[in-house]
């Protein structure tokens, strides 16, 4: 195993070569981890070189010169939380072109008559876990992953989430057409 | 099962052509509009909660690996929010169960991490062995932006500095140095980074080594696929019946000693770039210059040169390479190696392709970079598990 604890030395006293040699030498490692996390996208690229950039601004932070693998990982290990976090961003930004609704002109919009709590309430736990991974940034074949099951049968799942939350919609929206004295 | 769910499920895999496609859908059918609006309300409503309610996700990593890095691995600053945000991750381990899915990934992610540097950087000084690594399928992949690129041109200086600083130990140190080899073993492909950044990838059975300080030049016996990265400093590979010498390229050599032959040859296939071919004669007038998708054999008497089949000539390397191969060809190709159906939308049929891929990547994750290059959506049918590539 190689020993960077002299390169880590000399690079923090700002030797620029001795620093070079670092990023040169951890960089095959970053990529083949982000590979092996998020698959072979364009999107490893710029993880691997957005971790190379925090070590190349943190190494002086770095308090033990032998901890170099720890300290790359830890970087490495933001970045992917910082993809997850930012993954669903731009497609979230698209779906304001679903605004406004010219066929349903006569309905209320759906902030109005949809209770997202008591949607969500009516779905079991485990699908819950689910939806709420899916929007923290994962995908469903990563959630297979982390929950044991297979791709196909976490979007069977969600599905069925999707049935039952509308099926607490429906009687939500039907609550909602009773004459208000039945509501109290 | 309402079919509304259907798209907002595959919302993952939809490019931008697929949600105008939706959009338009929506202008005509009032249930479609009305899901996908109630779903945007629930996924705002849902990722709300999670941006009040989860700790960040630094925060997360760090109460992740808690037990697994010392002290002197965290900044001051990053003591201090620990500390600050137990209370806060109590609360959202308490109200999201689904935070406990994340921190075991999380500790995923640091066990393929150290498995990454182990395997990486486990050789010795000068070789890089990459079983999960790249020859990178980067021909495939659109250009990054200006400042990636000025990044990695960084790195590429990197690189240099790193063999010269490395020459310069060594010279100084140990003197004379033996013969480095490198092996695969017989059934074994195995891949390999030199210390200026070129691959290789080794065909079963054979030995790449140099003489002492590793200086773009190479002996082979075997077989083995070079993606050798650019440098005014040429590339030499030096077999029984020549040299091949190269500036930036991809290539297949491959030594050949059949029985019926009473001396060895060699068998040079070019994919990109040029490579001069010579003779062990010296002789410069014999020299030869390939171009792309041409093959040269060299033996004493001469050296043959004929076009070349690149994915006959180089399956030795278990490589699937295409050079502005059109669609249609791409789908036929890919369907009979991996032995599945592939649709390919009519937009597409006559879009060329150039990438090179490694085959044990299996046909899904090939057609998914092969859609990302060309800015398609990969559909896999669940039941009769026909894969789609639509535009």
């Amino acid at each position: 195993m190689q020993d960077f604890t002299d390169l880590v030395e000399r690079a923090k006293a700002g030797d620029e070569p001795a620093l070079s040699a670092i990023l040169t030498k951890i960089e095959p490692v970053l990529r083949s981890f982000f590979i092996s996390r998020i698959g072979r996208r364009m999107d490893v690229d710029d993880l691997v070189q957005n971790t190379l950039l925090r070590v190349h601004r943190g190494i002086g932070d770095l308090k033990d010169n032998t901890r170099l693998k720890a300290f790359a990982m830890k970087g490495a290990l933001y970045e992917l939380q910082d993809f997850y976090r930012g993954r669903y961003t731009p497609k979230e930004a698209l779906y304001d072109v679903f605004d406004p609704p010219h066929v349903m002109a006569n309905d209320s919009a759906p902030e109005d008559v949809l209770d997202v709590e008591h949607a969500l309430r009516s779905l079991s736990p485990k699908a819950r876990e689910i939806i709420e991974l899916r929007e923290y940034g994962y995908k469903y074949e990563e959630i297979a992953d982390m929950v044991g099951s297979s791709e196909a049968a976490i979007k069977m799942q969600v599905k069925r989430a999707f049935e039952r939350m509308k099926e607490a919609l429906l009687a939500f929206l039907l609550w909602m057409a009773l004459p208000a004295s039945l509501n109290t | 099962m309402n079919y509304t769910f259907d798209h907002i499920i595959a919302l993952d895999h939809f490019s931008d052509a697929d949600l105008a496609s939706v959009k338009e859908a929506m202008s005509h059918d009032a249930e479609l509009n009305r899901a996908v609006r109630n779903w945007v309300h629930v996924s705002r409503h849902i990722q709300s909660s999670i941006q009040d309610s989860y700790p960040s996700g630094h925060l997360l990593v760090m109460y992740a690996l808690r037990n697994q890095l010392d002290r002197s691995d965290w900044t001051e600053a990053e003591l201090a929010e620990t500390v600050q945000s137990e209370d806060l991750i109590a609360n959202s381990l308490e109200r999201h169960p689904s935070i406990v899915r994340i921190l075991n990934r999380i500790e995923g992610d640091a066990v393929a991490f150290n498995s990454a540097w182990d395997e990486t950087l486990s050789s010795n000084i000068g070789q890089n062995d990459l079983k999960n690594g790249p020859l990178r399928d980067r021909s495939a992949l659109p250009l990054r932006s200006g400042t990636m690129r000025l990044v990695r041109f960084a790195v590429s200086v990197a690189a240099v500095i790193t063999l010269v600083t490395l020459s310069v130990l060594q010279l100084s140190n140990e003197p004379t140095l033996s013969p480095y080899v490198i092996e695969s073993m017989a059934g074994e492909v195995r891949s390999v980074t030199l210390d200026d950044g070129t691959t290789v990838r080794m065909g079963p059975s054979s030995t790449l080594s140099w003489e002492g300080d590793y200086q773009r030049s190479v002996t082979l016996s075997g077989a083995a696929y070079f993606d050798v990265v650019a440098s005014p400093q040429s590339f030499e590979i030096h077999t029984p019946a020549g040299i091949t010498t190269v500036l930036g390229t991809e290539f297949g050599v491959q030594t050949v000693t059949p029985s019926d032959l009473s001396e060895p040859e060699t068998i040079v296939t070019l994919v990109s770039g040029r490579v001069s071919l010579s003779l062990n004669d010296g002789d410069p007038s014999n020299d030869v210059v390939l171009t792309p998708g041409n093959q040269g054999v060299l033996t004493s008497k001469g050296i043959r040169v004929s076009g070349a089949n690149l994915l006959e000539a180089l399956s030795w390397s278990e490589l699937i390479i295409f050079r502005d191969t059109p669609m249609k060809e791409v789908k036929n190709l890919l369907s009979k190696r991996f032995e599945v159906t592939i649709e390919l939308s009519k937009t597409l049929d006559e879009s060329l392709l150039t990438g090179t891929f490694e085959q044990e990547r299996g046909v899904r994750e090939i057609l998914d970079i092969v859609a990302a290059a060309l800015g398609a959506t990969l559909k896999v049918d669940a039941e009769t598990g026909v894969y789609s590539l639509v535009k």
